[in-house]
């Protein structure tokens, strides 16, 4: 029910306007004699529309109109003058002290009604608009703070990444207040670096969300020294999992030797990588090889890596495709013939120069993407003594493990994997994997390829022949009908070192060598990798089985 | 600025057109240009004209991809034809010729 008050100090006009009311419907009336006793009552009853007189003594229509405009703020309660007068200027005056319309005497009920009806539902109105406003308020606050909260978890997720200046510079900028381009740096345990510079498709919040899990996954394996083609695969199997289709994860995975003369690098869907030379000399120019990730199934993945040979001060230049396709106001790209051009002819200043060409170029257009640059200057990085060597010299619990492989298994697409899998998840052999995992498939092919399967290893010195020996070897390892070889690993203490002591026997007819160190007559190349790697290596019972002494 | 779709004559090829940019906007646009109709198309050869496309972004990808999965079709039994240098540079850069066949 509606509730009006009415002002005037003539009781026959109260009570003529009341009774008009009460016939036209649900209405209650609430009567003031003067401008000063309709604020006092406005306070106290709160009605939705006021019928006010404009002549009356102590306060008149118009001083009370401003005064109750003043309390009422926010809500809307309308005023509507009625009124003998009919200057326009009077009519004029009332309107602008507050009113909100007028009515001249004499009136009909109808028009009263009409005039009552509008008003109210302007006032209606109002207040849904209000109540509207109340609840976007509250719940913008509540975002903020939300957002707050959110930022904080990607701060902390993302800050263990390792920025020495003298290695590595970055621009990051992101279109909105999240983030979805990923660079993450992490010193790698045997010496080195780890890298991963990446754009999740889409941006905001949604495209961010993902960085979060490749955070966690890459610093994880880059604390345990995996190779990069190993952290793409977990990679592109996690965000599988956590991705919806069509949403991937463009990336490139990056490793610096601890002499920062190798690069390794897994490319998937990301824009090339330049290589230039301490004198600024375009040295390579690298291409994407794979899918981003997210999008091929892990039987579908390739991790097939890139090596490159570079130099201690060279540059890598990465960057996110945010800058290729930032838009100047003429919706031309800025492209990447462009940036080519500012990292061949700037000098040192290069990295510098893109950004402030880059500004230059984008002028007033809003950002569009997010955009990351990134320059990694090659250095030689040391291996990280970490506190689990101190452990190690304290009664490291010693293991043994053993692996066969049957004829089926040496069949199966990498059984080296596996066993190198199994292996660096052994304590204290995770800083190794790398070279044991060389070692490991040198070992491999020699014991398959010459004593089980027999093939003359002369074969593979010519490049030419080098085909038809993986095609005899293939024919050779269909037709094999039983054969095994036997891998067995301890984790031994001599003389107060430790090492991991390999013995490594098959079924087959054994490798007649007796040595590895220094013999030109070695066909297998491979055995002299492993003479490299280790402390000690030597065959016993007539070549069949070879044993490996490597230091930890 | 639409998508057009047609059927060749004898209902063995189903043609996507896309006029215009490919990006977010054009998600629902696209979503329709495969789904209605979907055993009709299913059972065609699909091919996505990117003729009077200007560029793509990565939504346009996942979009792909999405229709890949949903019509059930095998890697590269989709194809992407008439794409400009742009475009040929983004599916190379993504190599997107392991799940399209791009012409």
């Amino acid at each position: 029910m509606n509730k009006i008050l009415i002002v005037d100090d003539i009781l026959t006009n109260r009570f003529l306007l009341s009774q008009m009311l009460v016939a036209l419907g649900d209405f209650e009336v609430v009567e003031a004699v003067n401008g000063k006793e309709a604020i006092t009552l406005f306070e106290e009853t709160h009605p939705d529309l006021i019928l006010m007189d404009v002549n009356m003594p102590v306060m008149d229509g118009y001083e009370s109109a401003t005064a109750i405009k003043k309390l009422c703020g926010n809500q809307y309660t309308p005023i509507i003058f009625v009124t003998a007068l009919s200057s326009e200027a009077s009519l004029a005056n009332s309107l602008d002290s507050g009113g909100d319309d007028f009515i001249s005497k004499p009136f009909s009920a109808e028009v009263l009604e009409s005039k009552v009806n509008v008003h109210l539902r302007i006032r209606e109105l109002n207040l849904q608009l209000n109540h509207k406003n109340k609840i976007l308020t509250a719940h913008n606050e509540q975002l903020s703070h939300e957002k707050e909260l959110i930022e904080h978890f990607f701060e902390n997720a993302l800050k263990q990444s390792f920025l020495d200046k003298d290695v590595i510079k970055y621009h990051m900028s992101s279109m909105s207040t999240f983030n979805g381009d990923v660079f993450l740096v992490k010193r790698a345990p045997q010496g080195g670096l780890y890298l991963v510079m990446g754009d999740f498709s889409g941006h905001g919040l949604t495209a961010a969300m993902g960085t979060l899990p490749v955070a966690l996954i890459f610093f994880k394996m880059a604390e345990a020294g995996a190779a990069v083609g190993d952290i793409a695969r977990e990679l592109n199997f996690e965000l599988n999992k956590l991705l919806p289709v069509g949403m991937f994860f463009a990336a490139t995975l990056l490793e610096l030797n601890s002499r920062g003369d190798v690069m390794t690098v897994w490319m998937g869907g990301v824009p090339e990588l330049y290589c230039l030379s301490k004198k600024g000399d375009l040295k390579e120019v690298i291409h994407s090889k794979h899918m981003p990730l997210g999008i091929l199934g892990d039987s579908e993945f390739s991790l097939a890596t890139q090596v490159f040979d570079v130099e201690i001060e060279d540059k890598i230049y990465l960057y996110s495709d945010g800058i290729i396709e930032a838009n100047n106001p003429q919706g031309e790209q800025f492209g990447d013939a462009r940036l080519k051009d500012i990292l061949i002819n700037e000098g040192d200043n290069r990295f510098d120069e893109v950004i402030i060409k880059l500004d230059q170029f984008t002028g007033e257009q809003n950002q569009n993407d997010d955009i990351t640059l990134v320059e990694l200057n090659c250095k030689s990085i040391p291996a990280l003594i970490d506190a689990e060597e101190e452990v190690f010299d304290n009664n490291a619990l010693l293991w043994n493990i053993s692996i066969s492989l049957s004829a089926e298994e040496m069949r199966a697409p990498n059984p080296v994997n596996k066993i190198s899998s199994i292996l660096s998840a052994m304590p204290h052999m995770s800083r190794h994997k790398g070279a044991l995992h060389i070692i490991l498939t040198e070992i491999y092919s020699n014991a398959l390829e010459h004593s089980i399967l027999n093939i003359n290893s002369e074969l593979k010195i010519d490049e030419e022949n080098f085909v038809e020996y993986y095609n005899i070897r293939d024919e050779a390892l269909l037709k094999l009908e039983s054969a095994t070889i036997d891998f067995n690993f301890s984790l031994i203490v001599n003389d107060g070192s430790y090492y991991l002591d390999m013995k490594v026997s098959d079924s087959g007819s054994g490798y007649h060598n007796k040595s590895l160190t220094n013999d030109e007559m070695l066909h297998g190349r491979g055995l002299n990798i492993i003479g490299g790697l280790c402390d000690k290596a030597f065959f016993s019972d007539d070549g069949k089985t070879l044993n490996i002494l490597y230091k930890l | 600025m639409t998508i057009s779709t047609r059927f060749s004559k004898d209902n063995t090829v189903y043609t996507i057109s896309i006029d215009g940019d490919f990006e977010f906007s054009r998600l629902n646009e696209f979503r329709k240009a495969y789904t209605e109709n979907e055993d009709a198309i299913r059972s065609a050869k699909i091919v996505i004209d990117l003729d009077k496309t200007n560029t793509i972004d990565s939504s346009a990808l996942g979009m792909m991809l999405n229709m890949q999965k949903h019509l059930n079709k095998e890697d590269r039994e989709i194809s992407i034809i008439n794409c400009n240098d742009i475009v040929s540079k983004i599916l190379n850069i993504t190599n997107f010729e392991k799940k399209f066949k791009v012409e």
